[in-house]
């Protein structure tokens, strides 16, 4: 009966009881979204590795070159084709490919200005890995694959002057299977489209040709832009490193799901620690303003606590009563910040739109088609963040009625009726 | 519930003084009796419905309700024996705002491991007894002065205590419902065997006790009793 004692003195102190759950709610909701935002984020960039059923992605980055009709894209470099079969090598490594970033330059036929296509040589191979995924490796588990064949077929070894061209590409293009269109000096005869499905694509690219044919075109040798690695253990992934930056020079930049967060332009440039670090201020924080609040309560509540042990109530029956409005203030406070913490995080994916690091997108400012950059925001918050903001409002709560109710226990019965 | 108090003494600290409020009280309360203690400001009234109530313990001397040694009780001791054996009446009600009448009144009986049905039931009659039920649900800045009293009344019985003391219990009504709360505690007195302790310096209210202690500077200076 004493829990729906303190509910009702909770209930109808409206003002005091607003204040402590608006205090918790607050914070319990920036810490929601915050982790949500973050967890959000992080795990649609992680999608974007899976998508290429890759766990790293090794480039070389530096200064971007001056032009030409094929040239690497972006800020890329050419990596020798061996550091593939290197990295292959590793233990703990699955299975590797490497992939030639371009942009081939053609005259666009109403402007004759130079117009860039978005290329990347693959190997017609490795339909398992990279950025014309279309399978899954056998007992995989990863995400649905990033690419599907909508017409046509996929490349084949055999094949020289042949291209898989996006859908939004041919129809920017008015491409159908079998026309040929121009990739710098050269002609290609296009042989299937594809769905690159919606999220971030690393290395996507509007036309996927043999990489040996890429090769040729820039003309630099046995060289890749980017090596896509799958690990079968993760503790590889130091090693894979370690090799990369021994092999390519302090250029290698070496992607992973731990760190393509931290490039993210969002949010999820909120690290792991540094989350914590918000949270633990924040909840310090509460917990003053919550302490210091049932403490003034319990001074403006001298004379309800004389008269509660006047008749009869036990210093003990008194701090449950203290504890338990302190509880319902943490339950509501709790709940009431997580719901508009999760409401936040998704707000924030209606405004804001998280994109892949530009290092992994291959497409120039002014390509023919969107770069498929944009990655797909969920909120979805993690049952441990939820659960972790509950218990966190409940032990502030638990902690705040505790010291009030050691204060009031401390009271006189005759004291506290003398300062009325 | 007999009440015997031996040779009580309690002071205060006021500041860097020490104030003596009882010195060397001793009464005999017979179960049933009706007491007043009457006494300027600063005698030692309220003081006494303290000690005799649990509410305080005094410096020296001691206090019996019933066999119970009251100076020999821990706070829990005391605790329980004010839930079951003692009710109190403040001068200025004293009611909880935030709770209706009813709810003030449950107040006593809200730790104590009965069913709820059980305590809503002893509520009603304590409400029905001082008159006041069809106001249960009011809260008490709804009610008058002699409303919130009866209430404060109801409250002080629902326990169906041995002891009943009232400080004051007239000081902030007027004439009429002070004359109305006297009759009620008269008519509580001679319903049961509830010994009933009133402390005022109101002669009205002192005149209606069958007993009327005095006291002065923290000493009982005369007792009178009053035939029936």
């Amino acid at each position: 009966m004493i829990w729906s004692y303190a509910w009702k003195g909770f209930a109808r102190r409206k003002t005091r009881a607003v204040l402590a759950v608006s205090g918790l709610a607050i914070s319990i909701a920036l810490l929601v979204a915050v982790a949500t935002i973050s967890r959000s984020v992080r795990g649609a960039v992680g999608a974007s590795l899976e998508a290429a059923g890759a766990d790293v992605v090794v480039q070389k980055v530096v200064k971007p070159c001056p032009w030409a009709q094929v040239k690497i894209a972006r800020d890329l470099s050419a990596i020798d084709g061996t550091v593939v079969d290197a990295v292959r090598k590793v233990e703990g490594v699955d299975n590797t490919t490497g992939v030639l970033d371009l942009w081939a330059f053609s005259e666009d036929t109403e402007t004759g200005a130079q117009h860039p296509t978005v290329v990347a040589g693959v190997d017609p191979r490795k339909k398992t890995i990279g950025p014309a995924r279309i399978e899954k490796a056998e007992g995989e588990q990863a995400e649905e694959a990033c690419c599907a064949i909508t017409e046509g077929r996929y490349l084949l070894a055999t094949d020289d002057f042949h291209a898989m061209i996006t859908e939004d590409y041919a129809r920017a293009k008015n491409l159908k299977l079998g026309d040929r269109f121009p990739l710098g000096p050269y002609s290609f005869e296009v042989v299937a489209f594809l769905d690159l499905k919606s999220g971030g694509h690393i290395s996507g690219a509007e036309a996927f040709i043999p990489l040996t044919t890429a090769q040729r075109m820039y003309d630099g040798g046995e060289v890749v832009t980017t090596i896509f690695v799958s690990l079968k253990q993760g503790r590889a992934l130091p090693k894979v490193q370690e090799l990369a930056t021994s092999l390519i020079g302090p250029e290698a930049k070496v992607t992973s799901e731990a760190n393509i967060g931290e490039a993210t332009a969002a949010l999820a440039v909120v690290t792991q620690r540094t989350l914590f670090a918000i949270s633990a201020i924040v909840l310090t924080l509460v917990l003053l303003l919550v302490v210091k609040t049932a403490l003034a309560s319990v001074a403006e509540r001298v004379a309800e606590i004389g008269i509660l042990k006047a008749t009869g109530w036990r210093d003990g029956d008194v701090s449950r009563l203290l504890t338990a409005e302190s509880l319902y203030a943490g339950i509501i406070g709790g709940i009431v910040g997580t719901v508009v913490g999760i409401g936040l995080a998704f707000l924030y994916g209606t405004v804001v739109q998280p994109a892949l690091p530009r290092s992994l997108v291959s497409y120039p400012e002014c390509s023919t088609t969107e770069a498929p950059a944009a990655l797909p925001f969920q909120a979805t918050p993690s049952v441990w963040v939820l659960v972790a903001a509950i218990a966190a409002a409940l032990v502030i709560g638990s902690l705040s009625g505790w010291l009030a109710s050691r204060r009031a226990a401390r009271m006189l019965p005759a004291e506290a009726l003398r300062q009325l | 519930m007999d009440i015997r108090i031996e040779h009580v003494a309690k002071s205060y600290r006021l500041g860097q003084v020490d104030v003596a409020a009882l010195r060397d009280v001793s009464l005999d309360l017979p179960a049933g009796d009706f007491v007043s203690l009457s006494g300027p400001s600063g005698a030692g009234k309220s003081t006494l419905l303290g000690v005799v109530g649990g509410l305080e313990k005094p410096d020296t001397g001691k206090v019996f309700a019933g066999e119970q040694d009251l100076t020999a009780l821990d706070s829990e001791g005391l605790a329980m024996y004010r839930r079951h054996s003692v009710g109190f009446i403040f001068q200025s009600f004293r009611l909880l705002p935030a709770l209706t009448a009813l709810e003030n009144v449950m107040v006593p009986l809200v730790p104590l491991d009965e069913s709820e049905a059980a305590k809503q039931q002893q509520v009603v009659e304590a409400l029905e007894r001082v008159n006041i039920a069809h106001r249960a649900n009011h809260l008490p800045g709804e009610l008058s002065g002699g409303e919130q009293q009866r209430v404060a009344i109801a409250r002080a019985i629902v326990n169906r205590p041995d002891v009943i003391l009232a400080d004051e219990p007239t000081g902030e009504l007027d004439r009429k419902n002070g004359e109305l709360i006297m009759q009620l505690l008269r008519e509580l007195n001679q319903a049961g065997s509830a010994t009933i302790i009133v402390a005022s310096h109101d002669p009205d209210v002192v005149g209606a006790a069958r007993r009327q202690v005095k006291l002065e500077d923290g000493c009982v200076v005369g007792q009178t009793t009053q035939e029936e």
